[in-house]
C-alpha cells in the first residue's frame, strides 16, 4: 500500500526533513516552561522548577490575571468578528466590479497599509486622533464640541486598537479572496444567469461557497493564534493609562519575562496559549467537517 | 437583460464603497511619503501633520541613500527575497500536491505534524542553537532556510490543490502520465493564482525579514534591509546620549526611509494582477 | 491494523525528533571560545602599549576580540578609532553594536550557546545580578591588581557598582552627567512680565498665566504650562516635598525610608493634583513616551518643560525651534522650593553601564590578558584621549595645552562615535567642556541639579513577588490620585492593597535586609 503512494511519500520527503530539524528539533525547549531556565545549564541541566508548575501559578496568580485574559481575548475577538466579513467583502466588490481598471487600482492601492510598520501607522493614527492636535478633535472642537480622547480613554481605545488593525490588513487579506475567487467554474455563473439569478443571488449561491473552504481555513488558522491578539501594534499604542482595557497577555509577559530574562515564565504562558490554540483548532475543524470540510 | 436595475444600484454603490476604501487606504502613504520630502520645521511649522508637500526637499533620500549599508542591504534583500521564495514554492507546492489527496494512507498525521507546528514552538534559544548546529550562523542562507516552509501557506496551498476537479487526475493517469507530469504539466499551471498568491506573501515575508537577521547574523555585511531602516527608526529615538542626539535623524529622513523600504513591495502587486481575474484559468480545464 | 501502523510512525518520528535535539543541544553548550594560535611567548605586557613588543622574533598574531555594544549606530567602516586600538595593542577588534531590544536577546542566546561576545556592557544593576547569580560572569576579584589603571579612573568608591556577593563579576563606567533641568519660554515670561517661578506656589501662579493669559498672542487657548516626560516631569514637584517617584528607597533623617511611606507623599500628590485641576499641565504629559513634548515645545505649545539640554539647548536644536519661531527663547530655571527643599530628580546609586566579561573566557588567558590590556589602555591618559577626543591633527589640535576639537563638520561627525569605545567610561566634566563648550552653562547647571540619592539597584526581587505587577499598580493608582479619579484619602487604602494583594510587605522586609547587608545603610 505504501508502494503505491510512494510517489507521493518522496514529494514529501524534502519539507518533511525540514520539518523535522527546523521546527521539531527545538521543541524540546518547551520543557524550559517547567525548569528554572539557567543560561549556563542549559535547557538539559537546569534545574527542574518547584514545584514544577510554579510559572503556570505565578502568571494564574497575578492580580491582573483575569483582565490580561479578558483584554487578550475581547481584542481578539473584535477583531476576528469585524475584520472577517470587510476583506470578504472587498474582494467581492473587486471581483465584481464593472469597470475592472478602476478596480486594480482600487485593489492595488488598498493593500498598501500592510506594508507599514506599526510604529509608522502609530504616528498617522496619532496625528488623527490625538486628543490636542489630532485633525478629528480639531475637526470636532470647530462644530463646537469637546475634544474626545481616544489614545487614553478605556472606552475608545480598544476600538482605535481594532479599527487600526482592520484597516491595515483590509487590503492585503482581500488578496487571498480574490484568487480563490478566480478559480471558480464560470460555467457556474453562466448556470445561474441562465436560471434568471440576480448580481446579489449570483454572489451567494455561486462565490461564496466557491471560496468557502478558503474562509474556513483562515478561520480555523486564526483561531490557532486566538491568544495573541496583536502584540506589535499594542505595544506600540499603549500607555499606563490604557493598560486595564488593552493589557493582553503578551504585553504582560514581556514586561515581567523578557525585561528580568525571565525565560521559563515567557516559555510557560508560550505553553499556555499554545494549548488553548489547540483545543480551538481541534474544536473548529471538528465542527468545520461537519459543514462540508476541515482541514483534515 | 434580468434585474437590470438592481445590477445598477449594485455598480454605483461598489464604486462608492471601493472609492471611499482606495482613498483611505492611500492616505497614510501620501502622508509618508509628503513628510519624506518635506523639511521638518515646515512640517512642525503646519502642526506636525502635512499631507501635501509644502516645500520640497530631497535631502531624506539623499541622506538615506548615502548611507553606507542601505544600498547593500538592499542587495542581500533582494537575493533573500528572490531565492527564497523560489525555495519556498518548490518545497511547499511539493508538500501541499500529496497532501491534498484524500486518499492518501497517513494524510491526517502529516497534517497535524504540520498544523502542530503552528502552534507549539520550541523558544528563541533551541532554534538558535539547532541554526547554529546545522552551520548556518553568520552565513546568507540563515535568512532563507530556517525560514523555507510556512505551514499557512503550505495549508493555503492545499486547500486550493484539493479543489481541483479530480476528473482531471482521472483522465490524466488514464491517459498513463506519471504523478510527477501530472504535478508539473496540470497542477502548476492550473494554479497560478494560488502559486502567485502564496509566492507574494513568501516575498514579503523575506522582504521584511528582521528577526532572524537579528538573531543568526552579526556580519553587517549580511544585514537585510529592514534591519538597517529600523535602526535608523528606532536608533535615533534615544534620549540621553549626548552624541547619539548629535546624530539623530529628523522625521524626514525617518519617511524616506519606510518609502524606500516599502515601495518594491507594493509595486509588484500590479505585475501579477492579472492572474486574478475571473475565469482567469478557465480555459485550460476544458482543454 | 492500519491505525496502529501510523500509530507506530508517529511514535518513531517523535524519537526522531528526540534524538537529534539532543545531538544539536548537545554539542554546543560546550563550546570553548576561539583558541587563538600564539607561538611566540608574550612578557613585559604592562609595558607601555603603543608599540608592539620588539623583543619578539617574530611578529605576533593579534588576538581577536569581540566586543559587543548596544548603540543607535554603529561607527561607520573601518573606523579611524578601531585600526588605532588594533594597531597600539595589537589585537583584531569586531565590534558589533545592536538596538537595546535586540542587545539584551544577543547576549543571552550568546551566553546560552557558548559564543558570547568577549566583551560586553550589562546596561543595568538588575540584568547585571541576575547573570551574575547565573554563573555566567567572568570574576575580576583576582585580577584587581593587575586592573590599577582602570580602578584609578574609574575610582574606588565606584567598584561596588560592579560587584555582586563580594566579587567583582564587572566593571562599572564612570558616570554621566545629569543632563535634564527646568526650561522655560523667556519670550513668554517677558510678555506675561512674570519671574521665574521660586517657589511651588509661584509655579503653580505661572503655569496659570501660561495657560490662560495668552502667551503667545494669538488670542487662542492653545497653549499649557508644564511638560514632559512622565518618567521624568513629575520630579521636581516631587522633589520640592523631599520625595520622589513612588517606590524609590532613600535615607530620610539617617533611616530607610521608601517614597511611598513618606508622610510628605500625600502633600506632594496633593500638590501635584492641584497643577493638574487647574488644567494648567499637558494633557497628554503621560503619553509623550518619546519626543511628543519637544515637538509640542518647539510648536510652540508649552511654557515650561523638564528636558535635557541636548535636545534643547544646541546650536542645531536652537536653529530648529527658531526656524518654527523666530522669537521663541528657551532659558534654564531653577528649581521650585516647597516645604521639603528643592530636588530634581532621583539618582540611583547602584546605576552604571557595567563591562563584562563570559565566565568562558578565562578558558583562554592570552585573550583574557589582551582585554585587560584594553580596558586598561582606554583608562590611561593616552588611551583615554584618544577616546575621547579622536587624533590630535586630525580631529583636535593642541592650543595652549587646551584641546580644541575641529569644527569641520564631517570631522566633527566622524569624532562623534568615539563615545562607543569609552568602555570604561570618561572623565565627563572635562570632556563636556572640550566637545560642547558653547553650552558650557547648560550643562554644568543641569549637572548641578540637586537630586536625592536612591539604593532600588542594589534591591533584587524577593521569590513569589512580581516587580511588573506591582509597578504597574503604582503607577496606575499614582495617576488616578493626580487626576483626581481617586480620592486622596484613599492612599492608605491604597498601600493596603498594595501590601497585600500585590505583596509589596514582602519586598519592603526583603529590601530592608538587603541592603542592611550590603552594608548601605545601618
Amino acid at each position: 500500500m505504501v508502494m503505491k503512494h510512494r510517489v507521493f511519500y518522496l514529494m514529501l520527503l524534502p519539507g518533511l526533513v525540514w520539518f523535522i530539524v527546523f521546527k521539531y528539533a527545538p521543541m524540546y525547549g518547551v520543557v524550559i516552561a517547567f525548569k528554572d531556565y539557567n543560561l549556563v545549564d542549559g535547557v538539559f541541566r537546569s534545574e527542574w522548577a518547584d514545584p514544577w508548575y510554579k510559572y503556570f501559578r505565578t502568571f494564574a496568580e497575578s492580580p491582573y490575571f483575569t483582565q490580561l485574559l479578558a483584554n487578550t481575548f475581547l481584542i481578539s475577538f473584535y477583531k476576528l468578528l469585524y475584520g472577517l466579513a470587510p476583506s470578504i467583502i472587498l474582494a467581492l466588490l473587486i471581483n465584481e466590479c464593472r469597470y475592472v481598471r478602476f478596480a486594480r487600482w482600487i485593489q492595488a492601492l488598498s493593500y498598501m497599509p500592510h506594508f507599514l510598520s506599526w510604529v509608522v501607522i502609530f504616528g498617522i493614527v496619532t496625528a488623527f486622533f490625538s486628543q490636542s492636535n489630532g485633525l478629528v478633535n480639531r475637526y470636532i472642537e470647530d462644530l463646537g464640541g469637546t475634544e474626545i480622547p481616544f489614545l487614553t480613554s478605556l472606552d475608545w481605545f480598544r476600538s482605535i486598537l481594532v479599527g487600526s488593525d482592520i484597516w491595515k490588513d483590509l487590503g492585503w487579506g482581500s488578496i487571498i479572496y480574490l484568487a480563490a475567487m478566480s478559480g471558480i467554474d464560470p460555467t457556474l455563473y453562466e448556470a445561474a444567469r441562465v436560471d434568471g439569478a440576480s448580481r446579489l443571488r449570483m454572489i451567494w449561491h455561486v462565490t461564496l461557497p466557491g471560496i468557502r473552504n478558503v474562509i474556513v481555513l483562515l478561520l480555523i488558522l486564526r483561531l490557532g493564534h486566538f491568544l495573541d491578539a496583536g502584540f506589535e501594534q499594542i505595544y506600540v499604542m499603549y500607555n499606563i493609562q490604557v493598560y486595564p482595557v488593552s493589557d493582553i497577555i503578551d504585553t504582560w509577559v514581556y514586561r515581567v519575562g523578557l525585561q528580568d530574562l525571565n525565560f521559563s515564565m515567557g516559555a510557560a504562558v508560550g505553553l499556555f496559549k499554545s494549548l488553548v490554540g489547540l483545543i480551538l483548532v481541534i474544536g473548529s475543524n471538528q465542527l468545520a467537517k461537519k459543514w462540508g470540510g476541515g482541514i483534515w | 437583460m434580468v434585474n437590470r436595475g438592481e445590477d445598477r444600484v449594485f455598480n454605483l454603490a461598489s464604486v462608492l464603497l471601493l472609492g471611499i476604501i482606495g482613498i483611505s487606504a492611500v492616505f497614510p502613504l501620501m502622508f509618508v511619503f509628503s513628510m519624506s520630502i518635506t523639511p521638518y520645521a515646515e512640517v512642525l511649522k503646519n502642526g506636525g501633520f502635512i499631507v501635501l508637500p509644502r516645500a520640497i526637499t530631497l535631502e531624506g533620500y539623499r541622506q538615506a541613500l548615502s548611507n553606507d549599508l542601505i544600498p547593500h542591504s538592499f542587495l542581500i534583500t533582494v537575493f533573500v527575497t528572490v531565492v527564497g521564495t523560489a525555495i519556498n514554492l518548490v518545497l511547499s507546492t511539493m508538500m501541499a500536491y500529496p497532501l491534498s489527496k484524500k486518499k492518501l494512507p497517513g494524510r491526517s498525521m502529516f497534517l497535524m505534524i504540520v498544523l502542530f507546528t503552528m502552534l507549539f514552538n520550541g523558544g528563541m534559544i533551541p532554534t538558535y542553537l539547532v541554526v547554529k548546529g546545522v552551520g548556518l550562523l553568520d552565513t546568507i542562507w540563515a535568512l532563507i532556510v530556517p525560514s523555507a516552509i510556512s505551514a499557512f501557506n503550505l495549508l493555503i496551498m492545499k486547500s486550493f490543490f484539493e479543489n481541483l476537479p479530480t476528473e482531471l487526475f482521472e483522465s490524466a493517469r488514464i491517459d498513463g502520465a506519471k504523478e510527477w507530469r501530472i504535478l508539473m504539466q496540470i497542477v502548476i499551471p492550473l494554479s497560478v493564482p494560488v502559486m502567485l498568491t502564496v509566492g507574494l506573501f513568501y516575498a514579503v515575508q523575506h522582504w521584511n525579514t528582521l528577526f532572524s537577521a537579528i538573531m543568526y547574523v552579526n556580519d553587517r555585511s549580511l544585514f537585510p534591509l529592514q534591519v538597517v531602516l529600523r535602526e535608523i527608526l528606532i536608533g535615533a529615538q534615544s534620549l540621553d546620549t549626548v552624541e547619539a542626539t548629535t546624530q539623530v535623524s529628523t522625521e524626514t529622513f525617518k519617511m524616506a526611509a519606510v518609502i524606500i523600504s516599502t515601495l518594491p513591495m507594493i509595486v509588484i502587486y500590479p505585475f501579477i494582477q492579472k492572474y486574478f481575474q475571473k475565469g482567469a484559468m478557465l480555459g485550460s480545464v476544458k482543454g | 491494523m492500519r491505525k496502529n501502523m501510523w500509530v507506530v510512525l508517529l511514535a518513531v518520528f517523535m524519537m526522531l525528533s528526540a534524538v537529534l535535539a539532543g545531538c544539536s543541544s548537545g554539542k554546543n553548550n560546550d563550546v570553548a571560545p576561539n583558541q587563538s594560535q600564539d607561538a611566540a611567548s608574550t612578557n613585559g605586557k604592562n609595558s607601555t602599549p603603543s608599540q608592539p613588543e620588539p623583543s619578539q622574533q617574530e611578529p605576533e598574531k593579534p588576538v581577536e576580540v569581540t566586543i559587543m555594544l548596544q548603540a543607535a549606530e554603529p561607527p561607520p567602516a573601518d573606523y579611524f578609532l578601531v585600526g588605532e586600538l588594533e594597531k597600539r595593542l595589537n589585537i583584531k577588534i569586531n565590534l558589533q553594536t545592536f538596538l537595546p531590544d535586540d542587545y539584551k536577546s544577543k547576549i543571552n542566546v550568546g551566553l546560552a550557546s557558548g559564543s558570547a561576545p568577549d566583551m560586553f556592557f550589562v546596561p543595568d544593576r538588575n540584568t547585571f545580578t541576575k547573570l551574575a547569580k547565573q554563573g555566567v560572569l567572568y570574576d575580576f576579584t583576582p585580577q584587581m591588581g593587575q586592573l590599577q589603571p582602570t580602578v584609578q579612573f574609574v575610582g574606588k568608591d565606584n567598584l561596588v557598582k560592579g560587584q555582586v556577593g563580594g566579587k567583582q563579576l564587572g566593571i562599572p563606567q564612570t558616570a554621566r552627567a545629569y543632563q535634564y533641568s527646568l526650561w522655560a519660554r523667556k519670550d513668554w515670561l517677558d510678555a506675561l512680565k512674570l519671574e521665574p517661578p521660586k517657589t511651588i506656589e509661584d509655579f503653580m501662579t505661572v503655569a496659570k498665566a501660561m495657560r490662560f493669559n495668552d502667551p503667545d498672542g494669538n488670542n487662542n487657548k492653545d497653549t499649557y504650562g508644564y511638560s514632559g516626560r512622565p518618567t521624568e516631569a513629575l520630579g521636581p514637584l516631587f522633589g520640592a516635598f523631599g520625595t520622589t517617584y513612588p517606590g524609590y528607597f532613600y535615607l530620610k533623617d539617617g533611616k530607610l525610608v521608601n517614597s511611598l511611606y513618606d508622610p510628605a507623599m500625600k502633600d506632594a500628590l496633593a500638590y501635584i493634583k492641584e497643577l493638574f485641576d487647574a488644567d494648567v499641565v499637558d494633557p497628554e504629559l503621560l503619553a509623550n513616551t518619546k519626543l511628543q513634548h519637544k515637538d509640542k515645545a518647539f510648536q510652540g505649545q508649552i511654557g515650561m518643560m523638564y528636558f535635557n539640554w541636548p535636545n534643547i539647548a544646541t546650536e542645531s536644536k536652537v536653529k530648529e525651534y527658531k526656524a518654527i519661531n523666530p522669537k521663541a527663547e528657551w532659558i534654564q530655571i531653577d528649581l521650585p522650593a516647597g516645604p521639603g527643599g528643592k530636588s530634581a530628580f532621583y539618582n540611583d546609586m547602584g546605576a552604571a553601564a557595567i563591562a563584562a566579561f563570559p565566565k568562558t573566557v578565562e578558558k583562554d588567558p592570552k585573550k583574557l590578558e589582551k582585554l585587560i590590556e584594553l580596558l586598561n589602555y582606554v583608562s590611561s591618559p593616552e588611551g583615554a584621549k584618544l577616546v575621547m577626543y579622536g587624533l590630535e591633527g586630525v580631529h583636535y589640535e593642541m592650543k595652549d595645552g587646551a584641546i580644541v576639537p575641529s569644527t569641520d563638520e564631517a570631522t566633527v561627525k566622524d569624532a562623534s562615535y568615539t563615545y562607543l569605545f569609552q568602555f570604561t567610561g570618561r572623565d565627563e566634566m572635562v570632556y563636556l567642556k572640550t566637545k560642547f563648550a558653547a553650552v558650557e552653562a547648560e550643562y554644568t547647571f543641569a549637572n548641578n541639579m540637586p537630586r536625592l540619592d536612591v539604593y532600588n539597584s542594589y534591591v533584587e526581587s524577593p521569590e513569589g513577588f512580581v516587580a511588573a505587577d506591582a509597578t504597574r499598580y503604582i503607577e496606575e493608582e499614582l495617576y488616578k490620585f493626580i487626576y483626581g479619579k481617586r480620592p486622596l484619602s484613599e492612599y492608605d487604602k491604597f498601600i493596603d492593597t498594595l501590601e497585600t494583594t500585590f505583596k509589596y510587605k514582602q519586598y519592603m522586609e526583603s529590601a530592608e535586609s538587603q541592603l542592611k547587608e550590603q552594608g548601605l545603610i545601618q
